[in-house]
């Protein structure tokens, strides 16, 4: 992965169907400490066992998870989160995360989304 | 099963491959130098040596469209031992001598693009390539007009100031499509241009037993227009030859 050396936008986040109920205000502040990153096919995000400390959205491109004992699990798109079992249930990656075309993902460290994102999974 | 490498089309980028990377899997789809997240550095480009560089170390199976057909051509020919079969869809090749119909599309394009007319450049893709010359604009659906429209905008503006061009194999494919030893399908749309139609039917007569498909109502992106009717043509060819 490439850092960028700017975050994501309010206008990126709102698109995001998690973040979707986040007033604007909230949003601005969110995406200030997000931090994007651009991902090459093939390339993996965080693998099955790791350590969780970052909580991620995409913002392009498709990437999959997957799982060693069950294979591929899912696609995600842009709009789709991932990364949050590991961070709300301090837990390592139950899964592993690869992109299958570039792609542009943005990401918050344990913090950041205790503070913004945890609340949303309040109900669950 | 090998590792499937989809090369996208000249205005498109590996969003048009949005269909098959489930269907296919284990497939990636890559963004060409120019083109989608990858930007482009120089005039010339290596097509080849980049998407050699993403694909695995055993043999993978290169599906192109268009452009992406050229370089998985030369790649077969180049690295045959990195290509386990190919799916080329809409091909090109060097030395064809196009049609007036394609030059009049080129010449209204390079005009566009001269005026600054980045939209009219664009609409003019779309309706060469997604369109093709026998349909209206409005007879596709409108959603994939703008998802294409929105590729080649992007690539438009990846290669201002640039002028693209491929690094060439020598000798060049069109002369030794005979060497091709990976299993091969050659695929076209129905309503794509004359041109490619015939590209389509030199390569199927000319690699060792290359297979030819054609899909009904589509033109240049059938995996984009008619994904379900490509998908299942192409997995068909790849279980039968074991990849």
């Amino acid at each position: 992965m490439s850092p960028r050396a700017v975050g994501a936008t309010q206008h990126e986040l709102s698109r995001i169907g998690l973040l979707a109920t986040l007033p604007g205000e909230t949003l601005a502040r969110l995406a200030q400490r997000m931090t994007r990153e651009d991902i090459a096919a093939g390339a993996g995000v965080f693998s099955e066992g790791d350590e969780g400390d970052r909580f991620y959205v995409v913002l392009s491109g498709m990437l999959t998870v997957s799982q060693q004992s069950l294979g591929a699990q899912a696609v995600l798109r842009p709009g789709d989160y991932f990364g949050e079992v590991a961070l709300a249930m301090h837990m390592p990656r139950t899964a592993s995360v690869r992109a299958l075309t570039p792609a542009t993902v943005a990401s918050c460290d344990q913090e950041t989304f205790d503070e913004f994102i945890r609340p949303l999974f309040a109900d669950d | 099963m090998t590792e499937r490498i989809l090369l996208h089309a000249g205005p498109a980028d590996s969003r048009m491959y949005r269909a098959q990377l489930e269907a296919l899997a284990p497939a990636l789809a890559l963004d060409l130098p120019g083109f989608g997240h990858t930007p482009l550095e120089t005039d010339t480009v290596d097509f080849r040596s980049f998407v050699r560089h993403a694909m695995p170390d055993e043999p993978a199976t290169l599906v192109g469209t268009s452009l992406g057909a050229v370089i998985s051509l030369e790649l077969a020919l180049e690295s045959p031992d990195r290509v386990a079969a190919l799916v080329l869809v809409g091909p090109g090749i060097d030395g064809h001598e196009w049609s007036p119909e394609v030059r009049a599309f080129g010449e209204e394009e390079d005009a566009a693009l001269e005026q600054g007319d980045l939209e009219a450049a664009v609409e003019a893709n779309v309706k060469m390539w997604l369109a093709g010359p026998r349909r209206a604009l409005d007879d596709v659906d409108p959603e994939l007009r703008t998802i294409v429209a929105e590729m080649q905008r992007n690539a438009f503006l990846l290669q201002e100031g640039h002028q693209l061009r491929m690094s060439p194999l020598d000798p060049p494919a069109s002369t030794r499509l005979a060497e091709v030893r990976a299993p091969t399908l050659v695929v076209t749309g129905d309503k794509d241009v004359d041109d490619i139609q015939e590209i389509a039917d030199k390569l199927a007569a000319e690699i060792p037993d290359a297979e030819r498909a054609t899909i009904a109502d589509t033109a240049h992106l059938p995996s984009l227009e008619r994904p379900d009717e490509f998908n299942r043509i192409v997995l068909a060819f790849l279980r039968k030859h074991g990849v």
